[in-house]
């Protein structure tokens, strides 16, 4: 059964009930196709089987046995049939597909058309599924189309053009010479597609970019034109002239200014005429303004100008519209690299947007605050984000804690705010801190705080503890604090004073309304345990303000006992917090051992937990247990006494946790003026470049000496130069300066100057004194540039953070990313995962690699290196050892 | 630049599909469903019209029933393609007279036919609906 038109099958598949009945129908369809293709060779038949087999394509059936078909129907005389037939051959085939070269001829004849129509579907056509071939094949006819008398055929040629440029760059000749005439067309169509072609050559080639770059003049007047008394009236939208036109000559500006101060310097007048000539009040013209911002913030404008981008997009934070604050707070996310000052001007109103309805803005106005923190704003704005983390989304909350744990390590000047605002953090959202941060809060209060922070973390801990116990790792932390330091905690005489200081900490020892607080809470601790649905948050205890002081509390033994016992038998903390409240118990013995009372209650509290269910929980229970019995009086102060601080090396937090952008954007440069202005900006730029170049030249140069060096005498040498005897003092003496000089930028430059006179056989590099926090190229190929810049942090001296970026620069995506490194036996490695595994054209992914080299060997890499681009895998093995001498 | 284009109902039934990118059919398929998981299941009124979608952005905008979905370049202008969908919708609704899901079901070689007239090579042809909506009139009187 074949249903005769296309209308008649839409109906037939609209009116099944069911999945399986549509399917039916589909069936049948397709296969009368099928045997009509065979049977009929009327271009008629073909006209309505094709469109039947679209609309079924549509539907999500595969009817790839029709492509064949849809080129037959192209070759019909008829536009209808043509209409149809390029229809089909844009859905039903993919530029992958061997078949399309057979689509070639077809469009070369019907470029050639007499009817413009036709020539206009045959470009249509080519705009949209152009392969390389075919591009190669046509690019003269389109070519030949720029000029036609027709803005008709002239703007879809220019976009054909893109089509062309963007599978073959190199084909840009005849377009380049076209692009003057064409950005001065006076059809808005044809202009459209100039720019965006002239924009698509400028990011392949540099003569486009240098060519674009001179047109630069005549780009700005067309813009002018535009600001002006409205050319073309049917262009307008809501009273502003063609503001398509106006955002793709923006964003075309911004290509070709991009790294030239001289063509800032042009922009500067147009720019500033557009920021304050547009009408905000509609989307079309914050989306120019938009625009104009992101433009004047990626090029090096001047200073005035970045500031006016700046509070242009701090002015969208406050629109009512949900849209033009996600595109702000994604902008000023990504300036504030730059524009630090500026847009911290507008902290509050992103604070604001921390309370946003909407989540994405909510996600984005988060990220903006983090990367907003710096030494003179942690305070109120790690307070403002401890405000809304209670009412944050689950899901930022992970991310949250962490980004904050990384905040008020980074940024805290003492260490009394450190401490209270990691059990801020713990107190309101320990359930989401990870085990490591954690680690790090302890080591902390272990380590560096003296006895007196001690007492306060512990007595600040207990009173929250008291409160509430369902935020797993502030019940962790704070239970081990709580035992480790039970003997500061108690009411002595001697620290009174110290307590009194606090203003709203009880003064004093237990006063009647204290107790009331310690006996209202021990139960309520209890009675959670019976009740399973009480296990969140209550609001009330929750509602700890992170503006005002943290609680105090100052119990007797009797309490610490009672609490840590409530903790290990209530049901809703986790089992490893159960352990250690038992541990603490155990402590408690060493820290009261003089009090028999005390004794006896742990003793009861511990037996409560012999017959537990979990295994460690009994173990512990019975352990600790026999601990406590008399005969082990003797040995017992050994065991509970306090416990050495922790040793194990601390991986420091990296100030790109908080802004993840400052990763991606390596050359400045290219959107920042230097501080100091070269008089001729031309010449200086080029001389730059050239610089640059021939920088990246010499380094690209030593890789090859240095792998040849590397397979014969080059360990030797290594070996050699860095006897056993030698090594050691050369390690001592960079630990010291490098802790000597904590804050300073020297240390590398330092160390270098030590290695140096350590292994004077080695200094030949000539980089001695650079060397760090400069990028090295070490792979180009496929489009794929891979650098690597190695950089110190002066707490660890002997560690070399080496970031592998990778950039694409081809015009195909690279996808399965696969980067790996091996270092000689004497260094370790780490390897954090990449930040993706996809590049797309033109972005950057980057890999953290961390090398610790203690005996200060001349770092040598051997990587392995994989990737998928346009479907061809790539791997590739070689070797990297072109870091200056100073670099380990 | 634009990667593809997608009109779908709330049911997640594809009532239009373009693609200037290149994508399998395993690949447009497996967009397609994810589009409409992300898409559909967003806030209407308390969120915005942008969506991240793996290393593109969706911008996208409901008219009654149906999701208009441009997924482009990170870098692009979202606010200028929302325009660009209300364009196109605007075009859609002069050119069938008050437009429904219903028309550009039956119709739906004459909305690739619009679109066409509109975007190219994933890049804004045509913004003035006089010309496009002038330009379709001619292409019809052909047929």
């Amino acid at each position: 059964m074949s249903f005769f038109r296309l209308k008649d099958l839409i109906r037939a598949v609209r009116v099944c009930k069911t999945a399986a009945d549509e399917r039916g129908v589909i069936q049948r369809e397709s296969a009368a196709i099928r045997t009509s293709f065979k049977e009929v060779d009327s271009q008629d038949a073909r006209y309505v089987n094709i469109q039947k087999l679209l609309y079924i394509y549509l539907l999500g059936y595969p009817v790839q046995f029709g492509q064949l078909e849809c080129l037959k129907l192209v070759a019909s005389p008829k536009f209808a049939d043509k209409r149809v037939g390029y229809l089909g051959v844009t859905l039903l085939l993919d530029e992958k597909q061997d078949i399309l070269t057979l689509l070639t001829n077809s469009l070369k004849t019907d470029m050639h058309s007499t009817d413009d129509y036709i020539v206009g579907l045959a470009l249509g056509t080519l705009s949209n599924v152009a392969s390389s071939e075919v591009a190669y094949d046509l690019v003269d006819e389109v070519e030949r189309l720029l000029d036609s008398p027709r803005s008709y055929l002239r703007k879809k040629a220019t976009l054909a053009g893109v089509r062309i440029i963007r599978r073959e760059p190199e084909l840009f000749t005849p377009f380049l010479h076209r692009a003057k005439s064409l950005l001065g067309d006076k059809h808005h169509g044809v202009q459209m597609g100039a720019v965006a072609l002239l924009a698509e050559m400028c990011n392949h080639t540099q003569e486009a970019l240098d060519e674009g770059r001179r047109l630069v003049p005549v780009i700005v007047n067309q813009l002018r034109a535009l600001l002006g008394s409205g050319s073309s009236p049917e262009h307008d939208v809501g009273g502003i002239s063609n503001p398509f036109l106006q955002v793709a000559i923006l964003r075309l500006l911004r290509v070709v200014a991009r790294g030239s101060q001289h063509a800032a310097d042009e922009l500067n007048d147009v720019l500033t005429l557009v920021a304050t000539q547009t009408d905000s009040s509609k989307n079309v013209g914050t989306a120019i303004l938009y625009e104009c911002a992101v433009t004047a913030l990626a090029i090096p404008s001047e200073q005035a100008l970045r500031v006016m981008a700046i509070n242009m997009l701090g002015k969208f934070l406050g629109n009512r519209d949900n849209n033009v604050r996600y595109v702000a707070l994604a902008t000023l996310s990504a300036a504030v690299i730059t524009e630090a000052p500026s847009v911290q001007r507008h902290r509050a109103t992103v604070i604001q947007c921390l309370r946003d309805n909407d989540i994405s803005i909510r996600r984005r106005a988060l990220d903006l605050s983090f990367a907003l923190i710096n030494e003179s704003n942690v305070k109120p704005i790690v307070t403002e984000i401890l405000r809304v983390l209670p009412h944050a989304d689950l899901e930022f909350k992970p991310s949250m804690v962490y980004r904050l744990s990384a905040a008020i390590t980074l940024f805290g000047d003492s260490l009394e705010w450190r401490i209270d605002n990691m059990l801020r953090v713990l107190s309101l959202g320990g359930k989401y801190v990870n085990a490591r941060d954690m680690f790090k809060f302890i080591r902390l209060i272990a380590l560096e705080a003296d006895e007196n922070l001690q007492r306060r973390a512990a007595r600040i801990s207990f009173a929250l503890l008291e409160r509430d116990v369902s935020q797993e790792k502030m019940v962790v932390a704070g239970t081990w604090l709580v035992g480790e330091y039970a003997d500061l905690l108690v009411a002595r005489s001697n620290n009174a004073a110290a307590v009194a200081a606090s203003p709203t900490s009880p003064v004093g020892g237990l006063d009647d309304d204290d107790l009331d607080i310690l006996g209202a809470l021990g139960k309520p601790l209890a009675k959670k345990g019976d009740s399973p649905d009480s296990s969140g948050s209550a609001p009330v205890l929750a509602a700890l303000d992170p503006s005002e002081e943290l609680p105090q509390a100052i119990p007797e033994p009797a309490d610490i006992v009672r609490l840590l016992s409530a903790i290990a038998g209530s049901s809703v903390v986790s089992n490893s917090s159960r352990h250690i409240a038992l541990t603490a118990l155990a402590k408690l013995s060493g820290r009261f051992a003089d009090s028999s009372a005390t004794l006896a209650s742990i003793r009861t509290a511990l037996g409560k937990h012999t017959q537990s269910m979990d295994v460690e929980t009994q173990s512990r229970a019975v352990e600790f247990g026999k601990l406590l019995s008399q005969e082990l009086d003797a040995v017992r102060t050994g065991v509970v006494d306090r416990m050495p601080a922790p040793e194990y090396t601390d991986v420091p937090y990296e100030e790109y946790v908080l802004n993840p952008t400052a990763m991606r954007m390596k050359a400045l440069t290219i959107i920042k003026r230097p501080a100091m202005q070269p008089v001729d900006f031309v010449e200086g730029e080029s001389a730059k470049e050239a610089a640059v170049r021939a920088a990246a030249e010499a380094s690209k140069q030593s890789v090859v000496s240095d792998l040849l060096n590397l397979m014969d005498e080059a360990p030797a040498a290594v070996t050699a130069s860095q006897p056993a005897t030698a090594a050691k003092p050369v390690d001592a003496l960079a630990d010291l300066l490098g802790s000597a000089t904590l804050s300073s930028t020297s240390p590398p430059t330092k160390t270098a100057a030590v290695h140096h006179v350590a292994s004077p056989t080695e200094s030949s590099g000539g980089f001695a004194t650079e060397g760090l926090d400069s990028e090295y190229d070490i792979y180009n190929s496929h489009g794929l540039r891979i650098t690597l810049t190695p950089s110190k942090k002066p707490t660890l001296p002997t560690v070399v953070d080496l970031l592998a970026t990778f950039y694409n620069e081809g015009e195909m995506a690279v996808s399965g990313l696969n980067f790996l490194v091996a270092v000689p036996k004497s260094q370790k490695l780490q390897i954090q995962p990449p930040s993706g595994q996809h590049i797309s054209v033109g972005a950057t992914v980057t890999q953290l690699v961390r090398v610790s080299n203690p005996t200060k060997t001349a770092i040598r890499l051997r990587i392995k290196l994989g990737y998928t681009v346009d479907g061809q895998a790539q791997e590739n093995m070689f070797e990297y050892n072109g870091f200056p001498a100073s670099v380990v | 630049m634009i990667r593809f284009i997608l009109v779908q109902n709330r049911q997640g039934k594809t009532r239009l599909e373009k693609w200037y990118s290149q994508y399998s059919n395993q690949e447009r398929h497996k967009l397609k469903a994810e589009v409409h998981r992300t898409v559909a299941s967003r806030d209407q009124k308390h969120q915005s019209n942008f969506v991240e979608f793996h290393n593109h952005r969706i911008v996208y905008r409901r008219y009654a029933g149906l999701f208009f979905c441009f997924c482009i370049d990170t870098n692009d202008n979202e606010l200028a393609y929302l325009e660009g969908i209300h364009l196109f919708v605007e075009v859609l609704d002069s050119y069938h007279g008050n437009v429904c899901e219903l028309d550009l079901v039956f119709n739906f070689y004459l909305v690739y036919a619009v679109l066409d007239e509109m975007i190219l090579a994933g890049e804004i042809q045509e913004t003035s609906r006089s010309v496009i909506l002038g330009r379709l009139d001619q292409l019809s009187s052909l047929e």
